[in-house]
């Protein structure tokens, strides 16, 4: 046996890859939250009115008294247990975020294949009307300018907005919140709608600009000139030719973003619509410095990206037979 | 492998040399018994080009294979003061290795590097600045080695301060180098892009000696160019060599150039016989790893003693109707370096090959007109 | 550009040129124009104005530098350079139909089975990401009503008949697995898989090291005489063109500046650009010149190309008359035709340099 099975090194290889981008970013959120202000978690488990007796109590029986390293490794052994409690709440982190996953991943489910739909149209659209007249140039400009209206709309301002005009006014949608899929499909249908829109207007139009770059640059290939030369149908080297290349830098980015929003990143519309999701948790843990969840939480997503970023790469070699996985 | 020694070369070399230059004692750069094994990667063969806006993760080299690559094997070479040595080969003879391990972009597994008399092979970095400043390389797409966003001027400025030239003369130097190749004063505000691909080549010949070099290491510099262009920059380089500026006016009289400091040597490496012998003084042969045949340049085309040398030559399209399409004497195309085949390397595409060939590695000898070959069955001296 | 309107001199040309119009005629060109939208600079008119026409079987050497405009002309034969937003003008006649007046379908159905094309860089004219033997088959399959299997099974014969060593393996290669040489006879495989009555070979070997062009080379040689079709070979190189062409056609900024067999281009060439090109070639017969007899300066801009003969600014020979605007016609005698006002025993004196032809 000379060499290992290719697939096999490539899975030790990216479990230590997980190994070490978890530690990292461990330990550098863990040591963020050491040096700013007013992160003490002790003034924050004793209270506001608390004696300083009472505050060196609480750093006793916590044990923040003991070196940042013995600090750390229990963090981390609590976490790895499942035993992790929050400083502010005192309820067991892993529990909560069990308990906020399922609004989260109603919304990334949900709102990642919408973009993927949208953006893929609307790049293609761009690209096809790039390369036509002047009129069908004036509308791919016009489309530049939506889809750089949604990249740069703010998740609040766009979610509000949303919220206020078809919720408040026009009662078509309610007015936030989440409701389980098990108890209610249809009014879970209804509490999804406009959280999937807000984040697919953030994405379809960054991807669309994508798809339509990467389109215009497969057209330029001299393999399209050849598949025209052997005179098949526009339709067929637009399909098997142009699109089936374009879209291959789309496939790793949507793997990343797939895991940045299920890892909570959609923290802004997760808050403007109250969905009680792992983003919302993360955003008023952070308000409250509250260690634990945080830490959960980003290592929760380091993981997810790890982990998506090994499946995109899967995907990738299957549709590309000039990758090679490593 | 062949535990011959190879050393005619050198006295080769030196004895150019001495022909040349009185104070050529030394030869300028020599490579001596130089081995570079890699293992087998998809660097090589891997992705490149063909529309791949991939992830840069996806295209690195796969671990899988642990075979070695022999780039170079026992090779040896010595360039002396203002010589040209040219290297001839197919893709994946090596011979762009033993130019980037010469300016020790790639370091030999074995063997070992001279530059001046003094060894390189394992000097470091901090070292080697110096050495490469007198040693400097012209890449065979001058589009890809200039950036994109500096003017030509800025591009030839950097290399002129390095070498010490103060601020108030560096534009008069600036002219003065694209004079040298040819260019005008106003390329200088020129980028890149604004130029013809002969032009950028000439920018790169510039760059290379604005640092003033004894040696220009000359990676298929024409190969990527038009004919028309190509003969332009083969006659640059004959000028330079000749220590001459090019013609100033189209043909109004050779006026040569300020009187510049004396020729580089070059090392130039191509794929085309027919190039090489009108830029060098001498030609080295590779195939597969190893040098096949040596010698002055007109020698070695006229009367190739190897049979790949020959094959080679007859590659060479003939500009003349009556003679027909060229000779196809070699089909196929070289075996890969990973498993080079056993004995003479070349033997299982010779047309001269005998089961000597297949058993034992000809050894790099020299012949009576004093060239060296490796071969069992040399060509006789007339073709 | 009115200078383009005045400078229509090719329209003779397909009479003088092809020897005996008519029956033998596979393909005739007249006055093809191609601009490119320019951006700022208006329309570049890549081709302007060039006309000849092709028998059955010839082989026509295309030759020039790099904005010479032979690709674009070349690729627009089969509407190709449409696509990428040309503008195309004039008459493209293939087997007596005006491909340039055709519908869209009626040119589908020439691309790959009348007129099949070839591209410079093998590296990128395939597709990276589909198996060799899938690529040619696509191509059958929109030409014939086989199989898939049958298609499949097509493929593979096209590789061996290309020349590919094991052709049903490579038929499951995928483009980055094979060498250059390989991948070029894979192009021209899928090139010939629906029996072409011409191939456009555009610059097929620049890519490619000596001795694969060498081989190349003879590979189209031997199955034109096989089969019989016509070749048109777009190349900068005119030492390539000497053992395959019949007859060759020299452009310069847009248009035809000579046009002759290929004995008579390379014996006696009448523009001092192709003597040129002659004189760039490096050689190994001979003696070795010091200098190679090669051209100066650089190509002008098709954007604005010079009054009068479009390449006096570089002609160590241009007198007056070269800036008044030079006709394309035959000044020999024999059907060849050139655009240079030199007279002719003037021009056997100036071209020789050192034995050799250059300029």
């Amino acid at each position: 046996m000379r060499a290992a099975h290719p697939m096999l090194t490539f899975a030790v290889r990216r479990l230590v890859a997980m190994v070490l981008v978890l530690f990292a970013i461990s330990v550098l959120t863990f040591l963020i939250f050491q040096v700013i202000p007013d992160g003490d978690p002790a003034l924050r488990l004793a209270g506001k009115f608390a004696t300083p007796q009472e505050i060196k109590d609480v750093r006793i029986q916590w044990g923040f008294n003991q070196p940042i390293w013995v600090q750390y490794l229990r963090m981390m052994e609590q976490i790895f247990t499942g035993k992790v409690i929050s400083y502010t709440q005192q309820v067991n982190v892993v529990r909560q975020i069990g308990e906020d996953l399922p609004a989260t991943i109603s919304l990334t489910v949900g709102a990642s294949v919408l973009w993927l739909i949208a953006g893929v149209a609307l790049g293609v659209v761009g690209a096809l009307l790039a390369r036509r007249g002047r009129v069908a140039r004036a509308a791919d400009r016009l489309l530049g300018a939506v889809a750089m209206t949604g990249i740069s709309m703010p998740a609040f301002l766009l979610g509000d907005l949303l919220l206020f005009y078809l919720g408040f006014k026009l009662h078509v949608f309610p007015l936030g919140g989440y409701v389980p899929l098990t108890e209610d499909p249809v009014g879970w249908l209804t509490h999804m709608i406009l959280p999937w829109i807000s984040v697919t207007v953030l994405f379809a139009g960054f991807y669309s600009r994508v798809l339509r770059a990467s389109i215009l640059d497969t057209m330029g290939e001299s393999y399209v000139a050849t598949a025209r030369a052997k005179g098949i149908s526009p339709r067929r080297v637009m399909v098997s030719h142009v699109l089936r290349n374009s879209l291959l830098p789309i496939v790793s980015l949507w793997g990343l973003d797939f895991a940045a929003v299920l890892g909570g990143g959609a923290l802004l519309t997760e808050t403007v619509f109250n969905l009680k999701g792992v983003g919302q948790y993360a955003a008023e843990s952070t308000q409250r410095l509250d260690i634990p969840p945080i830490m959960v939480i980003t290592m929760l997503t380091a993981f997810l990206v790890v982990v998506l970023s090994t499946v995109t790469d899967l995907v990738q070699a299957a549709l590309d037979p000039r990758v090679r996985l490593r | 492998m062949s535990g011959e020694p190879v050393s005619g070369e050198r006295f080769a070399g030196a004895r150019a040399a001495a022909a040349d230059a009185a104070d050529a004692q030394t030869p300028l750069l020599e490579l001596s018994h130089v081995s570079v094994h890699f293992p087998a990667a998809a660097g090589l063969a891997g992705p490149r080009g063909g529309g791949s806006r991939l992830p840069s993760r996806g295209g690195g080299p796969s671990r899988r294979a642990r075979e070695v690559v022999h780039a170079l094997d026992d090779v040896s070479i010595a360039i002396a003061p203002g010589e040209s040595l040219g290297i001839v080969g197919e893709s994946g003879c090596g011979k762009t290795t033993l130019i980037r391990c010469a300016a020790r972009l790639v370091d030999a597994t074995s063997g070992s590097v001279r530059f001046e008399g003094a060894d390189i092979t394992r000097a470091s970095r901090r070292a080697l600045r110096p050495v490469r400043r007198r040693m400097q390389m012209v890449f065979q797409d001058p589009e890809a080695s200039l950036n994109p966003r500096r003017r030509v001027g800025r591009t030839l400025a950097t290399p002129l301060k390095l070498a010490g030239v103060p601020r108030a003369r560096l534009e008069d130097e600036i002219v003065a180098l694209l004079a040298r190749v040819g260019l005008e004063r106003e390329h200088m505000h020129s980028y890149p892009h604004e130029l013809s691909g002969g032009q950028r080549q000439r920018v790169g010949i510039a760059r290379a000696l604005a640092m003033r070099p004894r040696l220009l290491l000359l990676d298929e510099p024409v190969s990527a160019l038009d004919v028309s262009v190509r003969a332009q920059i083969v006659n640059l380089l004959a000028d330079l060599r000749e220590g001459a500026g090019p013609r100033q006016g189209a043909r109004a009289g050779a006026a040569p150039g300020p009187p510049a400091e004396p020729p580089p040597a070059m090392l130039f490496v191509a794929h085309d016989l027919a190039i090489v012998r009108q830029v060098c003084d001498r030609i080295a042969v590779m195939y597969l790893g190893k040098i096949v045949e040596s010698g002055p340049a007109e020698q070695v085309c006229r009367a190739p003693a190897h049979p790949y040398t020959r094959a080679l030559l007859a590659a060479v399209p003939k500009a003349d109707p009556a003679a027909g399409p060229p000779r196809v004497e070699l089909t196929g195309e070289p075996p890969s370096a990973t498993a080079p085949p056993p004995g003479c390397r070349f033997h299982p595409r010779c047309p001269r090959a005998s089961e000597l060939c297949a058993r034992e590695e000809p050894p790099l000898l020299p012949r009576a007109d004093g060239r060296l070959a490796a071969c069992h069955h040399p060509l006789g001296a007339a073709v | 550009m009115g200078a383009g309107a005045r400078v229509a001199a090719g329209r003779p040309a397909p009479e003088a040129g092809a020897a005996q119009p008519g029956a033998g005629t596979l393909l005739d060109v007249r006055d093809l124009r191609v601009g490119f939208h320019g951006g700022a600079r208006g329309v570049v008119r890549a081709v302007d104005g060039v006309s000849f026409s092709l028998r059955r079987g010839e082989a026509l050497a295309i030759v020039g530098e790099s904005g010479s405009g032979k690709s674009a002309m070349a690729l627009s034969l089969s509407g190709l350079t449409c696509e990428a937003g040309a503008d195309v003008q004039g008459a493209v006649e293939f087997e007596g139909v005006d491909l340039l007046a055709a519908g869209e379908r009626r040119l589908r159905r020439v691309r790959g089975a009348g007129i099949a094309t070839v591209f410079q860089d093998p590296m990128s004219a395939l597709n990276p990401v589909q198996r060799i033997g899938a690529q040619i088959a696509e191509q059958v399959l929109a030409h014939e009503p086989l199989s898939k299997a049958a298609a499949a099974a097509r493929a593979v014969q096209a590789l061996r008949a290309a020349g590919v060593p094991e052709p049903e393996r490579r038929a499951r290669s995928y483009p980055h697995e094979l060498s250059g040489g390989l991948r070029q006879r894979a192009m021209i495989a899928m090139a010939l898989s629906c029996s072409p009555r011409l191939l456009v070979a555009d610059e097929p070997t620049t890519a490619l090291d000596v001795t694969v062009q060498a081989q190349i080379l003879a590979e189209l040689a031997r199955l034109r005489a096989e089969t019989g079709m016509a070749v048109i070979l777009v190349t900068h190189d005119l030492g390539v063109v000497a053992g395959f062409a019949d007859r060759v056609l020299v452009m310069y900024c847009g248009q035809i500046v000579e046009q002759g067999s290929v004995s008579e281009i390379f014996e006696d060439p009448q523009h001092p650009y192709t003597w040129g090109l002659l004189g760039s070639i490096a050689r190994m017969e001979g003696e070795r010149p010091r200098r190679l007899p090669a051209i100066d300066g650089v190509p002008p801009s098709p954007a604005r190309p010079p009054a009068g003969c479009r390449f006096h600014p570089r002609c160590p020979h241009a007198m007056p008359a070269c800036k008044a605007p030079v006709e394309l016609r035959d000044r020999v005698g024999g059907g060849r035709l050139d655009r240079c006002v030199l007279e002719v025993e003037r021009k056997r004196a100036l071209r020789t340099r050192s034995g050799a032809i250059g300029l």
